[in-house]
């Protein structure tokens, strides 16, 4: 139905349209423009920020803090997984990952503070405390739902290890860890902004948005605002995680 | 009562592990003054006991928290039955703005919220209400608007009314997403009250508690914390996933 697409995107526009209209002509005195910036003053932040780089600048520090948690708690997760697979140290494990688990994340950056100072570390630590679960919950449901009778076959036949892992556990994890990405991914990023809101260190979004609020600049707030909300945006539409079923199956009750 | 016995043989193990990493490998490789051996912890929470600290970090952020929740789960179900009852278009025009609401990172609205409320039990519970409403909301809506067509106009066809749709089919089926959100959004609204707390760089609450001890280096302070929220967690966790399967068998059952 192209006509009722077009309709959509039309009231969409005039809607947009005029919630800008009616925010552009709020009266000072109602509400100051420190507080929300208006319309035009927000776009010449956005551009201004744009032109002298820093919003660039702001998203590279901020990815690079989401790609290396990515790149720790990724496997951390994992490997945590595979080797509570074993039964001994799942014994002795699973009080301490239970517990853990429990722990309210956000809480952690206290600690890593202290640990590791005001620096990116930090930022990259939290988010991998946030990242690890996420796929140690995947891997582990994804080792449950694998073949038994098919991995009987294949290390009767004498398969070894790394055939096994090509041939049954990668496929049969391929979806878990994919799901896992899935929520990892936007959480990673919401963990790095908390992290950067609260540890000045790199000069990433969170960064950015509190030394605006700090200048009482409420338009430049607003600006890294509406970049971090596109990026989010941009983020769940990429990995097609519109409809969230798999948040549920994972349980990560931990979005932000 | 042997299963007991074993399961308290295996935290009992669990601990010495624990023990033994976090005192006897981490925190000579790392800090004495950052790793601090469990027992001060404990005396600090014992302190605070003594004191009266304890039970106030806990009320001011459970108080947050529950407050926030109820008020953000009775916004979200009201707002998703008013969307997802309405004509389809309602639904489709706000779609890229919830998306990107419920995707983004509530936390960016801190500062914002600093500067015009200043800090203070308000704002920072405004806050867990807005967190949570985002979840309650989308989860609603996403059950609401996923129910079988077919089954929708097998009723049509049966001359049901709008009003029996709604009640008979509509919200049985969306009252699992309820359910299931609900599940989740209670250890949540804690996650978020402390997060608050923390950006908000409060005195009050355990959040507050964990943003001055780190500011001052104080580790016993900070690990105390750390434990009561994860304790408190644990508990909402639990009740939850209680909760959840109270509920739900008694919702299959009819279909």
């Amino acid at each position: 139905m192209p006509s009722y697409r077009l309709l959509v995107v039309g009231v969409r526009l005039v809607l947009l349209g005029g919630i800008l209209v009616a925010w552009h002509s709020v009266p000072e005195s109602v509400v100051p423009s420190y507080a929300v910036g208006r319309p035009v003053e927000v776009a010449s932040a956005l551009l201004s920020l744009l032109v002298s780089g820093s919003l660039l600048t702001a998203l590279v520090a901020t990815s690079s803090s989401v790609m290396l948690g990515m790149l720790v708690g990724a496997p951390a997760g994992i490997g945590l997984a595979l080797a509570m697979s074993i039964r001994p140290i799942r014994w002795l494990l699973h009080p301490l990952v239970t517990i853990a688990y429990a722990i309210p994340k956000v809480g952690l950056i206290s600690l890593f503070i202290m640990w590791l100072g005001i620096s990116q570390q930090s930022h990259i630590a939290l988010v991998t405390s946030f990242v690890m679960f996420v796929y140690f919950y995947g891997t582990r449901q994804a080792l449950a739902e694998i073949d038994q009778d098919k991995l009987a076959a294949l290390t009767l036949m004498g398969a070894n290890p790394l055939t096994i892992t090509r041939l049954l556990l990668l496929p049969a994890s391929a979806p878990h860890l994919y799901a896992a990405t899935r929520i990892a991914l936007p959480l990673a990023f919401g963990a790095s902004v908390f992290a950067e809101l609260r540890v000045p260190a790199s000069k990433g979004l969170g960064t950015l948005l509190s030394n605006f609020a700090n200048s009482l600049d409420g338009a430049g707030a607003l600006a890294v605002m509406i970049v971090v909300a596109l990026v989010a945006y941009l983020l769940d539409v990429g990995l097609g995680a519109r409809l969230r079923q798999h948040t549920e199956s994972i349980g990560a009750g931990v979005e932000l | 009562m042997r299963r007991s016995v074993s399961a308290g043989l295996q935290w009992a193990a669990a601990a010495v592990l624990f023990y033994i990493v976090w005192d006897q490998l981490l925190a000579p490789s790392v800090s004495r003054a950052f790793i601090v051996p469990p027992w001060r912890v404990w005396s600090r929470i014992e302190e605070w006991s003594a004191n009266g600290v304890l039970g106030n970090l806990i009320q001011t952020t459970l108080s947050e928290a529950l407050v926030g929740l109820t008020i953000g789960v009775a916004l979200g179900v009201l707002a998703a039955l008013v969307v997802g009852l309405s004509p389809r278009l309602v639904g489709d025009v706000i779609e890229p703005a919830v998306t990107a609401f419920y995707a983004a990172p509530k936390f960016v609205l801190i500062p914002l919220l600093f500067v015009w409320m200043s800090n203070g039990f308000l704002p920072r519970t405004l806050f867990v209400v807005v967190a949570v409403f985002a979840v309650i909301f989308v989860n609603t809506v996403t059950g609401l608007r996923t129910v079988d067509n077919d089954c929708v106009r097998m009723l049509q066809l049966l001359g049901a009314t709008r009003a029996q749709i709604a009640t008979k089919l509509l919200l049985p089926h969306a009252l699992g997403f309820v359910v299931t959100a609900l599940t989740f959004a209670a250890p949540f609204a804690l996650t978020i009250a402390i997060g608050a707390e923390i950006l908000f760089g409060t005195r009050d609450g355990l959040g507050g508690m964990l943003f001055n001890a780190s500011q001052r280096f104080d580790a016993a302070s900070v690990l105390a914390a750390l434990v009561v929220a994860t304790i408190l967690s644990a508990v909402l966790i639990v009740l939850s996933a209680r909760f959840g399967a109270l509920v739900r068998p008694a919702r299959e059952s009819p279909e």
